[in-house]
């Protein structure tokens, strides 16, 4: 030990004034920032700690690390050590062991003032680029001791690094195309470098080592013996290591839904049919869950990117879906998740105007499912660049046209080919719905100049609009539930309406905090009220009501079969997760479902209410998240483990 | 450890660079005690000797033995009890002759820190100078120095005069000869100084063509190597029964050096020749070593 120690003090002692220099500037810097005057010097002092930080320790590391062994060797000074009664095992140790020393004193000099001028870092973020500076000064020494070595296998190893390179990229590529680039920055506890990249480079940086250590023992004072050792072990870890990623990749990307255990988010479900987007919960594999289109009734399934799939809009008759899918690029992996549909608004999606002329910004494309033919097929239609947070609104009876909205404009787009057939420059669309004469029911939420709802029928073919209800509200407006000509809007907070697009007819009510809402199939709207939920006629007669008790919150309402209401209560407590059935003419309570709530819809309002009995108004989750159905012979049936 | 008959042996060492061949199954014993002289041309192969001794190369085939251990296993065990003078002094160059002492004081078990300084005094070498910064002269008595201070049984010295002016290398050799006197200390010497290695080296091998083509004691070799000078006589003429490493034919006679001379030998070529005036010289080493590399295929 003695040894090393002695070695290592040597090392540092060597370069000592690297050291010196970090803790000079480091002082001046503070000065700057706090000492003297005018007031522009602490602008200077503050760059001058941002550049000592970010660059200084990192010149330190690539220095220290081309020298620490490389330079003896090239020098012939490697021989005085193996000349002494000192192991390989020591000589390395002490050589980085003096390197580390240095690097991570230079490095704390340089975080001082850093510190001093941004108020701190993170515990982890400065062990993290201490493993990094670690990790540089380890790739300097392999890559000056295979050149200096002069041999023509470096050479061979520039080949071999520009293959691994090549290689690794694609991989990681493949991982972020797939929806798993969160992964490069979130596996685990330890960030930011708990992710693949994080444990990519604490393992580069402990195989560097490995091969230093290799080259010490078996090449000695030899250099090409040295860069035979070294370049035999560097390849064959980093070929070990490229194929323990892509095997785990494969891994984590074929994920199943029953990996996933439950569902994270609410599920987009086809109001007819049997089809259903649904996300899982973090668990699935490394915490990697894509988003699954599957068929409720058999199992099958594809795996989507989270990061490519937007709210979709499906079919009338929900044998077709449709969303807008952007393109995934590394950015996404750098910011997880900024367009998925499961957890974010729309309205988060800013992209400046600029993305339009910008050539690299990534084209939409229209992703198109057939979900008529057992298994989910998908196709993809590239469009314009229409607007950068277009999704899909409607798609008409026939699966022929699809109508997109962007921030400012509304789109017709054909289904087939992608192409642009119209468009109308209108913003705040939530919602649409195809009508049977090809005209198209627009559902806006305005918000300037004041929170209005509108209901407007747009005519592509001729132009034409024509507004058929309008209702102001106060602060944020949401639209509740629609079916037919009925929609239920949140006016304000104390105020729901309901909205018949037909007579423009207005009907209010006082409601609690609760925002859920159904239009029943047969025309008569469910409302949670402050301490009820009543059921009222078109014309907004009650017809029946269920008391709910002070502290219960209405979660959501389904229709599990025509005439039959399910309310989903809960508490703050989340103890008291049950579902009442009751009949929706009479109230009668029929039955009660003890920790099951009803799924809800991640299209809430702007989706149309399901249709009586489908798959989708007989979803529920219960506290495990597990998605389930509810047969109409009351048995449960979880959909996830029934996946092919 | 294995028995230790030899402080140092080679087996059938070969060492190649590519494709040539710098060693080609080289095998000898150094006694314990004994000076060992190892000579040959540049690229003759001694240092590369030297390093596969140090076990700071592995050869091709075979094994250099320090104590009956290979040296290439055996290296951080058996360098405790080498000293070693590197051809190029290799410290590092930032540390002082004090600091070197130091470093490397802590690493063997024996260390005479005294010994050393007083060697250092004698070579008048500063203690607080950077290596880098010492005269070639300074920097071989501080390998010296460095070498000597764990009474290493066994000293390895490549080509250490090397670049010497004659003062520091008489200051060199009498320090090596004083120590070697003191101790017992086995010695492998390899140079181009002959003259100074002959009045201490008990045992002489040359490298020649990749081979060892001389291993005897130095006594020996003189005894066996031999000038001898005879005058001209008519008609055919040989040197037989003596192997002729160089002859040459001169105005007034002719001379070989012969590699195998005795007395009865001598008698036999006098009776057979019928010569009169034959003269028998002695040779120095340098002299022998330019025989055998001169000689005829280059071995004798």
């Amino acid at each position: 030990m003695s040894a090393v120690l002695a070695i290592a003090r040597r090392e540092v002692r060597e370069r000592r004034f690297l050291l010196a220099a970090a803790a000079t500037l480091s002082l001046l810097a503070w000065i700057l920032q706090g000492f003297v005057t005018p007031a522009w010097t602490r602008g200077l002092g503050e760059s001058l700690a941002l550049v000592l930080f970010m660059a200084f320790p990192t010149a330190v590391a690539l220095a220290v690390g081309s020298s620490l062994i490389g330079r003896d060797l090239a020098l012939g000074r490697l021989s005085f050590y193996f000349s002494r009664p000192l192991s390989s095992a020591a000589l390395w140790a002490g050589k980085f062991l003096g390197g580390a020393a240095l690097v991570l004193g230079t490095f704390f000099c340089c975080v001082i003032p850093f510190v001093l001028s941004t108020g701190g870092i993170a515990r982890e973020a400065a062990a993290g680029w201490s493993v990094l500076l670690l990790g540089l000064m380890a790739f300097a020494h392999v890559t000056t001791a295979m050149y200096r070595s002069g041999s023509w296998l470096f050479a061979l190893d520039l080949g071999l690094g520009a293959l691994f390179v090549t290689v690794f990229g694609a991989q990681l590529r493949h991982l972020v195309s797939a929806g798993a680039g969160r992964l490069l920055f979130e596996f685990g506890q330890f960030q930011p470098f708990g992710g693949v990249l994080g444990a990519a480079a604490i393992l580069a940086t402990a195989g560097m080592l490995a091969a230093a250590a290799a080259q010490l023992a078996h090449g000695r004072a030899d250099a090409h013996r040295g860069h035979v050792a070294l370049s035999t072990v560097v390849w064959t870890l980093a070929l070990a290591g490229f194929g323990g990623l892509a095997l785990w990749s494969t891994w984590v990307l074929r994920v199943t839904p029953a990996d996933v255990g439950g569902v994270g988010h609410p599920p987009f479900a086809a109001p007819r049919g049997r089809a259903l987007f649904f996300k899982g919960s973090g668990r699935g594999r490394a915490g990697f869950s894509p988003i699954f289109l599957m068929n409720g009734q058999s199992g099958s399934y594809v795996r989507l990117p989270p990061e490519r799939v937007t709210p979709p809009a499906f079919a009338v008759d929900g044998s077709m879906a449709v969303w807008v899918a952007p393109a995934a690029t590394w950015w996404e992996a750098f910011n997880p998740n900024p367009v998925a549909a499961f957890g974010i608004g729309v309205e988060l999606l800013a992209v400046p105007d600029s993305a339009r002329a910008d050539p690299w910004y990534p084209e939409l494309t229209l992703m198109v499912a057939r979900l008529d033919r057992g298994g989910p097929v998908i196709e993809e239609r590239p469009i314009e660049l229409l607007d950068a947070v277009s999704i899909a609104l409607a798609v008409d009876a026939h699966g022929e046209q699809a109508l997109l909205s962007g921030r400012s404009s509304v789109f017709l787009v054909d289904a087939a080919s992608g192409k642009l057939l119209a468009g109308l420059a209108l913003s705040d669309v939530a919602a649409a719905d195809f009508l049977a004469d090809g005209s198209v029911r627009l559902y806006r939420l305005e918000t300037r100049p004041r929170a209005t709802f509108v209901v407007l029928d747009w005519n592509a073919k001729d132009g034409s609009q024509i507004e058929r209800a309008r209702v102001p509200g106060e602060g944020r407006m949401m639209l509740l539930a629609r079916r037919g000509d009925l929609a239920v809007v949140s006016t304000g907070v104390r105020e729901k309406a309901i909205v018949d697009a037909a007579s423009g007819a207005v009907r209010s009510f006082d409601s609690g905090f609760s925002g859920a809402a159904l239009v029943l199939s047969t025309g008569q709207v469910a409302l949670s009220l402050d301490d009820e939920v009543r059921v009222v006629a078109r014309g907004g007669e009650t017809v029946a009501s269920l008391p709910v008790g002070s502290g219960t919150r209405v979660y959501a309402l389904c229709e599990p079969a025509p005439g039959e209401l399910a309310v989903g209560l809960w508490t703050r407590s989340l103890a008291g997760r049950r579902t009442i059935f009751l009949d929706a003419t009479t109230g009668v309570v029929r039955r009660e479902e003890e920790d099951l709530l009803p799924a809800g819809s991640g299209h809430a309002g702007t989706g149309p209410s399901p249709e009586a009995g489908s798959l989708a108004s007989r979803l529920f989750t219960d506290s495990d998240g597990r998605l389930i159905a509810l047969e109409p012979d009351g048995r449960r049936r979880e959909i996830v483990t029934s996946a092919e | 450890m294995t028995g230790e008959a030899a402080a140092f042996s080679v087996e059938g060492l070969t060492v190649r660079y590519g494709v040539r061949t710098v060693l080609d199954g080289i095998s000898f014993e150094v006694p314990r005690g004994s000076v060992f002289a190892l000579l040959g041309r540049n690229g003759a192969g001694k240092s590369s000797l030297v390093r596969c001794a140090l076990g700071l190369q592995k050869p091709a085939h075979g094994a250099v033995r320090l104590f009956g251990e290979n040296a290439w296993v055996s290296r951080c065990w058996a360098m405790a009890r080498v000293g070693v003078v590197p051809e190029e002094p290799d410290a590092p160059s930032d540390m002082t002759a004090g600091e070197l002492l130091a470093f490397c004081a802590p690493l063997y078990a024996k260390w005479d820190d005294a010994a050393a300084r007083a060697r250092l005094e004698r070579s008048d070498v500063p203690l607080r100078t950077p290596f880098g910064r010492l005269s070639k002269g300074q920097k071989g008595a501080v390998m010296l120095a460095l070498a000597l201070a764990p009474a290493p049984e066994i000293l390895v010295l490549d080509d250490p005069t090397l670049g010497l002016d004659i003062v520091a290398r008489r200051a060199l050799y009498d320090e090596l000869i004083g120590d070697l006197a003191d101790r017992g200390t086995t010695a492998l010497v390899t140079t181009h100084d002959l003259d100074g290695i002959e009045p201490i080296a008990d045992r002489v091998a040359i490298l020649n063509g990749a081979r060892l083509v001389v291993n005897a004691q130095l006594d020996e070799l003189k005894g066996r190597f031999r000038r001898i000078r005879c005058g001209k006589a008519p008609g055919p003429f040989s040197w037989e029964p003596f192997d002729v490493a160089t002859a040459v034919e001169k105005d007034w006679g002719r001379e070989a050096i012969v590699t195998n001379f005795t007395d009865a030998r001598l008698d036999a070529f006098v009776a057979r020749t019928g010569s009169s005036d034959v003269e028998v010289g002695a040779l120095s080493l340098e002299e022998i070593f330019l025989g055998v590399v001169n000689a005829p295929g280059g071995q004798s």
